[in-house]
């Protein structure tokens, strides 16, 4: 339905997006996870026509969209990255104002607004300055505008930086709701692993402007099948322990946590052993030790050495 | 189109900094540079250096609060107490008087001197100060209480006017006469000397009387410096709606509203043409206000007949019109350089040289030549000798070469803004 082609942007001399190719079908959950500075924004706003494709194509249906928007803009609803409302009106005036210039009006337009007030559940509060809501109110609004035109496909940049667990909740549960029950096409952007895992049926990771990875989770998760990680809780840092750690042999990559830190090893590589015996001459108490499979996070770091997030 | 201007309205409105200058200022300087100026106008000469002493009997802080606790108290939904509240601490009575005298452009004439009741006496006396202005105690909860809530019996300001400086002491006295009508305060002002309870007949007096001095342009009827000014401030004034208006379309983008105006399918020059009529719109209705307060505060225009001010109200459309063509300019120079300089430049300096050269300050008969040459091709100049010469009972042949140019200058500008405006998708 929706695809693009060795999409490519550049400002000047750098490359911001790279020969990113991904599509979305109907009614697909599709995240698109990367750090800060990845380029996911970038590849966005050149989906969604903002911007202009240094090279690559984006088709809608066929039809390219970098030639002639006007085939997807009435298709698509876009959530970006920012809160892009007027702060001193308030809820309902900005939805009446986004509603009309979609060509909204009278009766249909009241019965969107309230449709889409009910969904992100700011009906009660829809007549507060914008200005005066709070952060996650602010995002709930934010999505509202993008669902007045009743889009097939919504993308959401970000939309829960920097907000409230609970509304990071709501919001998520609302995205979920879209896409199972109403059949919406979504495109999800996120650097919080734990969102794409929950929503999205298949995801794309990229850094550095290209796509490093794509698939379903098993899939990506299927990467490090042959490893496995060891999670070694201390009661302090110990730089040297670590330094000798990192020298075993059969240790991939070695990941420093908060209290401790994380190996990732060749499966049945049985590493426990030597690491309490080292453990031992540096006289570090270990709290607890724990064997996982790999998570996205791990993915990302054994694709590029470095977390998600710091 | 119309739901762009509905929201463009409603910004500004919203915006009430912005809305007590385009408003309030004006109003203000014409009272100042009317009398101020009346020398330029035949009448005699005087320069502006008022001395005042400012007693401030109230406590604007513990006003303020007794008033919310007395909001608090009463039975009303929440949403409506905060918003009684919120407009309280905005429009505190004292509070916004006193921004106003620290305004550069009235700090420069009016020079306040907080002062104990004693000190201010001596100072009158010994005339130190040109005149006194006793704020009573519990002057910002009264004021408030009747402003907001209609209660109680409102307020008194107090000026008491030195009898060796009576000009400038009857200037101070009409510039808070018309902050507390333009406030809408439901205060009194007092004369303490001699003559308690005379403040409105004496109010009126001073506008009718003092504002002696006439231009005489032709033989025919002259306008009064008052009525010049009234005149000059709003063309001005009118000038700082296209910045203002650029300087939201500034915010618009880089909140990202605009991308999402883009996103709609909207083409981008039906946003240029919204601002343009916008700015039109909001020039329009206020330079309305303006001659309205003008005519009705200052006593301005008292005994023009209908014919005038239909005349009045088409000269300003078409003024409002050739400002549209400003407004989409600054707005699509704004958006093709991602920058609001240039609103910023405009309303810091060029709206200045244009006062100046349109003869918003001085009348440029009194200025070198090359000013009115220049100004003549102002918008506001032109919409000043316009206006000037209308009310001057100059028949519509003699208007109608000014009102052309105005068109001229609008069609220019709004062109010049489509081009600029076309540059900026290429990036
Ligand atoms: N208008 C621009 N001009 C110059 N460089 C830009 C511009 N927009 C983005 N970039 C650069 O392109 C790169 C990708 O930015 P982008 O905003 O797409 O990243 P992102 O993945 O959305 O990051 P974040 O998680 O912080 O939102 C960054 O290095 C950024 O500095
Ligand atoms: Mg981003």
């Amino acid at each position: 339905m929706l695809e693009t082609t060795n999409l490519k942007k550049t400002f000047k001399k750098d490359i911001a997006v790279n020969d990113v190719n991904l599509y979305l079908d109907k009614g697909e959950s599709v995240g698109l996870l990367g750090p800060n500075g990845a380029g996911k924004s970038t590849t966005i706003s050149m989906i969604s026509s903002l911007i202009k494709p240094t090279a690559g194509d984006v088709t809608w249906q066929g039809k390219s969209i970098v030639k002639d928007p006007s085939v997807i803009r009435l298709q698509l609803g876009v959530v970006p990255q920012e809160i892009a409302l007027y702060k001193e009106l308030t809820a309902n005036e900005n939805l009446k104002f986004f509603g009309r210039i979609y060509g909204l009006k009278g009766n249909l337009l009241n019965e969107r607004i309230a449709h889409v007030l009910d969904i992100v559940g700011l009906t009660e509060r829809k007549d507060e300055l914008v200005k005066n809501y709070s952060g996650g109110m602010q995002r709930r609004i934010n999505i509202a505008v993008a669902l007045l035109h009743e889009p097939e496909i919504i993308i959401m940049d970000e939309p829960t930086v920097g907000i409230d667990p609970q509304s990071r909740n709501y919001i998520l549960e609302m995205v979920q709701k879209l896409n199972r029950e109403n059949g919406m096409t979504v495109l999800y952007t996120s650097h919080y692993m734990e969102e794409v895992e929950r929503l999205c049926d298949r995801i794309y990771i990229m850094d550095h402007g290209k796509v490093i990875a794509s698939g379903t989770k098993q899939e990506l998760t299927g990467i490090l099948s042959n490893e496995e990680t060891i999670v070694l809780e201390l009661d302090r840092q110990y730089p040297q322990l670590l330094l000798q750690l990192a020298n075993i042999e059969n240790v991939l990559r070695i990941i420093e946590t908060e209290k401790g830190v994380k190996l990732i090893a060749p499966k049945k590589s049985r590493l426990l052993g030597k690491v309490f015996q080292m453990a031992e001459q540096h006289h570090a108490q270990i709290v607890s030790v724990n064997v996982q499979v790999p998570t996205l996070e791990d993915v990302f770091l054994h694709l590029t050495g470095r977390k998600l997030r710091d | 189109m119309l739901s762009f201007l509905k929201k463009d309205v409603l910004v500004l409105v919203r915006d009430r900094t912005e809305l007590l200058i385009l408003l309030l200022m004006p109003i203000i300087l014409t009272v100042i540079l009317g009398f101020a100026l009346k020398g330029m106008f035949g009448g005699e000469q005087s320069g502006l250096d008022i001395e005042v002493a400012i007693v401030n009997q109230d406590n604007t802080e513990i006003g303020l609060e007794d008033f919310s606790r007395k909001v608090s108290n009463l039975s009303l939904p929440e949403d409506a107490k905060n918003q009684l509240i919120e407009t309280a601490e905005i429009a505190a009575p004292f509070k916004v008087l006193e921004e106003f005298f620290e305004s550069k452009e009235i700090s420069e004439a009016i020079k306040v001197h907080d002062m104990k009741a004693a000190e201010a006496t001596e100072a009158l006396e010994a005339e130190e100060v040109d005149a006194v202005l006793t704020v009573p105690s519990g002057f910002t909860y009264q004021a408030l209480m009747k402003m907001l809530l209609d209660q109680g019996e409102g307020s008194e300001l107090l000026v008491e006017e030195g009898s060796h400086a009576l000009l400038s002491a009857s200037i101070f006295h009409d510039i808070v006469t018309s902050y507390v009508d333009t406030m809408n305060i439901e205060t009194a002002i007092a004369e303490a000397t001699e003559n308690l309870n005379l403040s409105t007949e004496r109010a009126s007096k001073v506008n009718q009387t003092e504002l002696g001095g006439k231009l005489t342009a032709t033989d025919e009827e002259a306008i009064s410096s008052m009525e010049y000014y009234a005149i000059g401030m709003a063309v001005m004034f009118a000038l700082y709606v296209a910045s203002t208006i650029a300087g939201k379309a500034y915010v618009e983008t880089y909140q990202h509203v605009f991308d999402r105006i883009l996103l709609s399918g909207k083409h981008p020059i039906l946003y240029l043409s919204g601002k343009a009529i916008s700015t039109s719109t909001l020039v329009f209705l206020q330079v309305v206000i303006l001659f309205a307060m003008a005519r009705f505060i200052l006593q301005a225009f008292s005994e023009k007949p209908l014919s005038f001010w239909i005349g009045m109200l088409v000269i300003t459309l078409l003024f409002a019109i050739c400002i549209g063509g400003f407004g989409a300019l600054l707005t699509a120079i704004t958006l093709r350089f991602k920058s609001n300089a240039l609103p910023a430049i405009f309303s810091g300096g060029i709206v200045s040289i244009f006062a100046l050269l349109g003869g918003s300050f001085v009348p440029t008969a009194n200025l070198p030549e090359v000013f009115g040459i220049l100004g003549n091709w102002t918008p506001n100049g032109i919409m000043l000798s316009a206006l000037q010469q209308w009310s001057q009972g100059l028949s519509v042949a003699f208007i109608t070469p000014l009102v052309v140019r105005l068109l001229i200058i609008a069609v220019i500008t709004f062109g010049m803004s489509l081009l600029v405006f076309s540059k900026r998708r290429a990036t």
